[in-house]
Formats: C-alpha cells, structure tokens, sequence
C-alpha cells in the first residue's frame, strides 16, 4: 500500500521524536508517527499505520481536509487549535501545524502534522478571559474604579470608572495629589490626605468611607481603600480602589430613618406593642411593654415567653390565644382580659393579636398591642356604682314620696269627712265626738310627720358620719333601757359576742336598730314561751353580720318577705304596730353602707341579719 | 224645725230609704269606718254592718259564710293600705270564691294614683263581681250611688 517510501530508514528517527509528530500521505493515510503521537490519541499498540486521519479521529473530512489540501498544494496553513475528548471525557486542546512533505526531488508527497497539547494554555487563556470579563462587570456593576501611582516613574494612571466616579473628562490630568481635592473639605480631606501619606510613608494600607465633591459638584459617597506595594521589600507603588456608595448610603440613610421612625413611633404610642415568634417567644417589645413588665433593657426580653413573665394560668392563656390566631390566621382584636398583679390590684387590658406572615405567606409570629385600660374601666365601674345609687335613690325617693304622699292624703281626706260632717251635725254630742276625732287625727298627722322627718334625716349625708364602737357596749345599753320589757317577760338573752368586737358605725343609728330589733322580739313573742333572743356573730366578704335570733311568732317570709322593711307595713294586728320601725332600721343600715334580711317561719321565730360595712 | 215636723220628716225618709241587709267594712281607719257607717245609716236603711281591721279577717269570714252557704254581704267597702292583708290580696282571694251572686266591693282608698286604679280595672275583668274605685274623702253622693246600685 504504501509506495516510496524513501524515509523507512528513518523511521526509528521519527519514532523517537520528543514532538507529536505524523506524516500522512497524499491519500490522507497515516505512513508514519511519533511514539509521542501515539501516546498522546492513545493509538500505542494499535495499527493506526495506512490508516485516513478521519478514520483514526472519526471526523468527516470538511476542515481539515482543506488544510491538508493547502499543505498538498505547497502551502503552509496557520495553526489550528481544535479540542477533542479523550476515552476518559477529558477534554484536550491541541495545536496542530501542518506543513507540506517533500521528498528527495522536492515533490510534495504528503504533509507533516505536528501537533502541541496546549490544553494549559488554553485554559489559562479562558480563566484570564474570564477574569477580565468578571473584573470589568464588576466595576461596572459595583460603580468600582482603580488608580495606580508608581513611585518610580512618579506616574498616576486610573481606571474609566475613577473619572466616571469623580465626573471628570478623559482630558482632565488625574494625579495622586488632585485626586485628593475631590474628597470633602474637613474631615474627609484630613482623612484621605492622612491615609496616603501613611500609606506611602508607613506602607499601611487604608480603607476609609468618605464623601467627595465631583467636578460637577455633586456629593458623593465612597469607600476607598489603598494597598503599598512593594518589590524587594521597598516601596514602588500605591493601588487605590473607590467604590462609589452614594446609592447604597443613601438606601441605608433611608432605611435608617424609617425605622428609627418605627422605632420612635413604636416606643412613643400608649401602646404596648410586642412581636412573637411561632414559639411565642418575644422578638420585640416596646417601652410600655417592657415598664409594664417592669423590664428596663429590652434585650432581657427578647426570646422570653409569658411563662418566663407570667404565672401559669395565664401565661398558659395568653399562649393558647397565640396558637389560636396562628393557626386560624384570624386576628384576634380588642379582647378584653383581666390580669391580677401580684400586689393584688387588677389591670385590664384591650389586646388584639395579630399573625405575622413571612414573604412566603406563613405565619412566622404575631404582632401583639395591649392597651391598658383600667383606669377608663375603674371609671365605667364608678358611673356604673353612680348610676346603681342613683337609682336606688330614685327609687328610694319616688317610694317614699309615693307614701308619704299616700298618707298625707289619708290624713287630709279625713279632716275633710270630719268637717264636713261637722257642718251639717246639728246633734251636740255627735259634733263633740267629731271634734274628739279631729284632734285624734291632727294628732296622728303630727306624728306622721315627725316620722317622716326621722327618715329624711336618715338619708342625709350630714348625719352618717361613721365611728369605731364596741358592739357589746351598745349591746348592754340597749338591754339596759329595755330592762323593764325583757324582765316583765322573763326574756334570756344569749351572746356569743367577744368584748373586743368594735363596729365601724355612726353610733344613733346602731342603737336604734339594736333596739328597734330587740322590742320587736319582746313584741312579738310566742304566748305560752318565754322569749330568748341570742346573738351571734360572722363575717361575710366585705361585711360583719350580727345576727339576731328569736323564738317568737314568725311570720311567712314567703309571703310577707318582701314587704317586711317596706313602710307602714304591719303584719300582726298589733294595735301599736306602726310599721315603721324595721322600716328605719332597713333605712339607717342602708345609710352606713350595710344590709338587712331576715329568715323567718311562722311558730319558730326570726332571725335578723345585720350587715355592717366594715370598708366604706 | 218644729219636733214633730222632723219626726214626720224622719219617718218618711226611712219609708223612702233603700233597704241593704248585710254591708262589710274592711279598713284599719276607724275615722273612716265611723264616715262611712254615718254615711250609709243616712242614706240606707242598713241591717247590720260588719267591720273588719284588714283583709284577712274579712276574708276569713267570707269564706265561712261561703262554706256554711249562709247569706253573703251585699256590699264591701274595701280599703287597700292595711296590715296582714292588704286590699288587692283580699280581692285576690275574692275573686277566686265560688260565689254565683254579684258582690258590690267599693274599693275606698287614699291613693289617687294611675296604678291603683289601673289594678282595680284589671279585677273588674277579672270577675263577676261588681268592682269600683272611690278616693277618699268618701262623699255622701257617691255611697247614695252605691246604695241605689245595690238595692234595686
């Protein structure tokens, strides 16, 4: 197959050429190559000898046919550098020359292909490449620029983006000394003017962030920075980089403002405001948060939860509410809740929870905003208490006025009948006994009026003016002065009270009651019995109850329970009953802030139960 | 007025006078029932009159009579404001009495007020029995009205 071949004896020359090295012959076939040829397309121990190029390669002909046509032609084609993969994936990059083969008469018979592995090459082309397009973006991009001054040539040179920065002309003659004129006069020109020289002086790098003033006067943020360099461990030149931040400062500025806005508005409200995580751990809490909880720096709160600030019982609430508008993402607003302090007094607060939702719309927390609103609460309860006694007034006066309005009326309508009777009567006996009758009735009237009297002085402020008294005192002046009574009907009195119980009370009326009581058990005692009145003592909430027990009569509370301190009211014939005295009683209790009830069955006694109020 | 003329004067009232045989008084007031009882002997001619102190006594005796079906009263002066029982819980009992005949029950009170009477009217609906609401001062016309009312 293979004719002329001139340069067999050669061929041990070839072979140990230390270039890859191929001859290939007219028809494109192999005829000769370096082992180092070999070595390199992994042809070693192959029969690669008369085969084509294209075979051996597995490429159509296209390129390189025409390169080795122009070879064959006499030619001498430029280098190609052409990439292949090796078995292995890797990728090689070759340079391949090809010049024409000449035998001994000059005749072209083929062409030599010498090929370099530039692999190496070609890739730190590619990285420089790389670097170069990646540094230009980034300075770009990042508005960053550099300058250079080298000592030895005292020369300055500085990159596109420094006169983009500074707003100065590809003409304006830039210089490591005027370059410091565009920096800010004061603090930024001492700064940088300070930075070189130590950097030059005392090889110190430098990294400041300065404003300048461009050549068209505008105020411009920068961070610059400077780096010595040196050869031989001399000083030989100063690299600079500036970086304009203008943008960014001013975004910061921006943000900055924002939330110290946030922050003033947040910290100022009468609110308390606090951000929790989905642990309800706190994030954030403002400064009526942190003095209701009586917490002075905030960071001793942040990643706290209410059982680290509550009792259980309420921190275990207040967590439940926090799951409940995490899950539900429905914001819990102005409930109202109540929370004891531990010295007793209570505040409430309106607080509304808010779900915080991420960017991905999942809740990440809840905003919290308590009010505290127990003053307006303590003054909705007094207009409430001021509406109740208002009221009760009212009532009391409208009952009042509707009785004494009634009994005056009985009054006068009698005084009508008797004189008109008495101006028609003609007998003289019956005209006396009319006259008797007026004046039983003026008396009557007379009576009334002063009873009526007695009740209004009751209700009068003036006259309730409360003092400390020893209840067993007065417990034996009222037995005193009814001593004929509970002697004549052989009545025991039973005291379960201590000599040392004292009543807050305005001292009258406590005797009137004591007495009004006590004769009403002589009063109304059983025929056959003799009366026993005992009296005991409780204490009740806010009040100390004295109750007084008989075994008298009785009377059907069911029945007669609600009219028993109502006025005229009497409930057992009793000629001298006025129905007056529990009436006062009821009246004068009521006056010193206290209450009266009474239980009672017909045939097993009564027994009334006074209420004093020991607060008011 | 010469003696004889008023006799004659007298008697001839008494012929015309209407005749009730059994009249209740029910009031604590003895002023009143001394008014009422001076009244009614005037215009009427009165069998007997009962007086009761307040309405459970009254009652008591009402029911008595019902039970022993004795003769009831014709007429009731009923006052409201009274011990035990006032009035308005008499009539409650009242009212709830088999009784087929018709009672006059004038109810005679101090009170001018709207609610009382308004109460009245209500136990009007109530019953039978013939229910009226007189304020005091009781005045002759008025028991001459109630006596006519009763005696025909």
């Amino acid at each position: 197959m293979i004719k002329n071949t001139p340069i067999l004896s050669n061929e041990f020359l070839i072979k140990q050429l230390p270039i890859s090295t191929v001859f290939i012959n007219r028809e494109s076939r192999v005829v000769l190559a370096s082992d180092k040829w070999a070595e390199d397309f992994n042809f070693q121990g192959k029969d690669y000898i008369g085969k084509t190029i294209y075979e051996l390669f597995n490429k159509t002909s296209g390129k390189w046919a025409k390169i080795l046509e122009s070879c064959f032609e006499g030619k001498f084609p430029e280098p190609e550098i052409e990439s292949i993969l090796t078995i292995n994936s890797q990728e090689i990059w070759f340079e391949w020359t090809s010049t024409p083969w000449y035998d001994e008469q000059e005749n072209i018979i083929g062409a030599i292909v010498q090929t370099e592995n530039v692999t190496d090459r070609v890739k730190t082309e590619l990285k420089l490449e790389k670097l170069q397009f990646l540094q230009k973006e980034t300075t770009e991009h990042g508005k960053l620029g550099t300058w250079e001054y080298n000592k030895l040539q005292d020369s300055f040179s500085c990159s596109q983006m420094i006169r983009t920065i500074l707003e100065v002309d590809d003409d304006f003659d830039l210089n490591i000394d005027n370059i410091v004129e565009f920096y800010k006069t004061g603090y930024n020109k001492n700064t940088i003017s300070m930075a070189i020289y130590n950097a030059r002086e005392k090889n110190t790098p430098f990294k400041e962030k300065l404003q300048i003033i461009t050549a068209n006067g505008n105020e411009k943020w920068v961070n610059v920075s400077g780096m010595p360099l040196f050869k031989n461990g001399e000083y030989v030149a100063l690299l600079g980089i500036v970086q304009d931040i203008t943008d960014f400062v001013l975004k910061e500025q921006k943000t900055k403002d924002n939330e110290h806005l946030l922050k003033t508005l947040i910290n100022n409200l009468p609110l308390q405001i606090y951000i929790k995580d989905i642990q309800s751990k706190k994030l954030l809490a403002n400064k009526s948060e942190l003095s209701f909880l009586g917490i002075k720096d905030e960071n001793d709160i942040i990643g706290k939860d209410d059982f680290d600030l509550y009792d259980k019982a309420t921190a275990q609430k207040f967590r439940d509410e926090d799951v409940e508008v995490m899950i539900s993402q429905i914001p819990m607003l102005n409930k109202e809740l109540s929370y004891r302090n531990p010295d007793g007094s209570v505040t409430t607060f309106l607080s509304s929870k808010i779900p915080l939702k991420g960017d991905n719309g999942e809740v990440n927390g809840i905003v919290g905003i308590s009010m505290d609103i127990s003053e307006q609460k303590q003054k909705e309860q007094e207009l409430k208490d001021l509406i109740s006694v208002t009221s009760s007034q009212n009532k009391k006066l409208i009952n009042f006025a509707h009785i004494v309005s009634h009994n005056l009326r009985s009054h006068s309508a009698n005084f009508a009948m008797l004189l008109d009777f008495l101006a028609h009567e003609k007998d003289k006996e019956e005209r006396s006994r009319i006259m008797e009758m007026l004046s039983e009735s003026s008396k009557n009237l007379m009576e009334t009026l002063h009873n009526l009297n007695d009740i209004v002085a009751i209700n009068t402020e003036s006259n309730i003016i409360k003092q400390k008294v020893n209840l067993n005192t007065n417990i034996n002046k009222v037995l005193n002065k009814l001593k004929p009574q509970l002697d004549k009907n052989r009545a025991t009195i039973i005291s379960e009270i201590s000599d040392d119980v004292n009543l807050n009370v305005v001292p009258s009326f406590l005797l009137n009651i004591l007495e009004n009581i006590v004769s009403n058990a002589i009063k109304y005692r059983k025929p056959q019995l003799d009366p026993v009145i005992k009296f005991s003592l409780n204490y009740v909430q806010n009040y100390t109850v004295l109750s007084i027990e008989d075994n008298g009569l009785g009377l059907d509370t069911k029945k007669y329970g609600h009219k028993l301190f109502g006025m005229y009211k009497t409930f057992h014939g009793n000629p001298d009953a006025k129905g007056l005295g529990l009436y006062i009683t009821k009246n004068q209790i009521e006056a010193m802030q206290g209450k009266i009830n009474a239980t009672s069955q017909v045939g097993s006694g009564s027994t009334f139960n006074l209420y004093f109020n020991e607060k008011n | 007025m010469p003696p004889v003329k008023l006799a004659a004067e007298a008697l001839l009232t008494y012929t015309l006078m209407k005749k009730i045989n059994s009249i209740f008084i029910v009031d604590d007031d003895p002023i009143t029932v001394y008014g009422i009882k001076k009244i009614l002997t005037s215009v009427a001619q009165c069998n007997t009159i009962f007086e009761f102190k307040n309405g459970q006594v009254a009652i008591d005796q009402i029911k008595k009579m019902v039970l022993e079906n004795s003769e009831l009263p014709e007429l009731i002066f009923l006052d409201i404001n009274m011990p035990i029982m006032d009035g308005w819980e008499f009539l409650e009992d009242f009212v709830k009495l088999p009784i087929k005949d018709t009672i006059n029950i004038n109810i005679v009170t101090s009170s001018i007020d709207q609610y009382d009477k308004d109460r009245a009217e209500d136990f009007k609906s109530l019953t039978h029995h013939c229910i009226q609401f007189n304020s005091k001062p009781i005045k002759r016309s008025e028991i001459e009205e109630i006596t006519e009312i009763v005696s025909v």
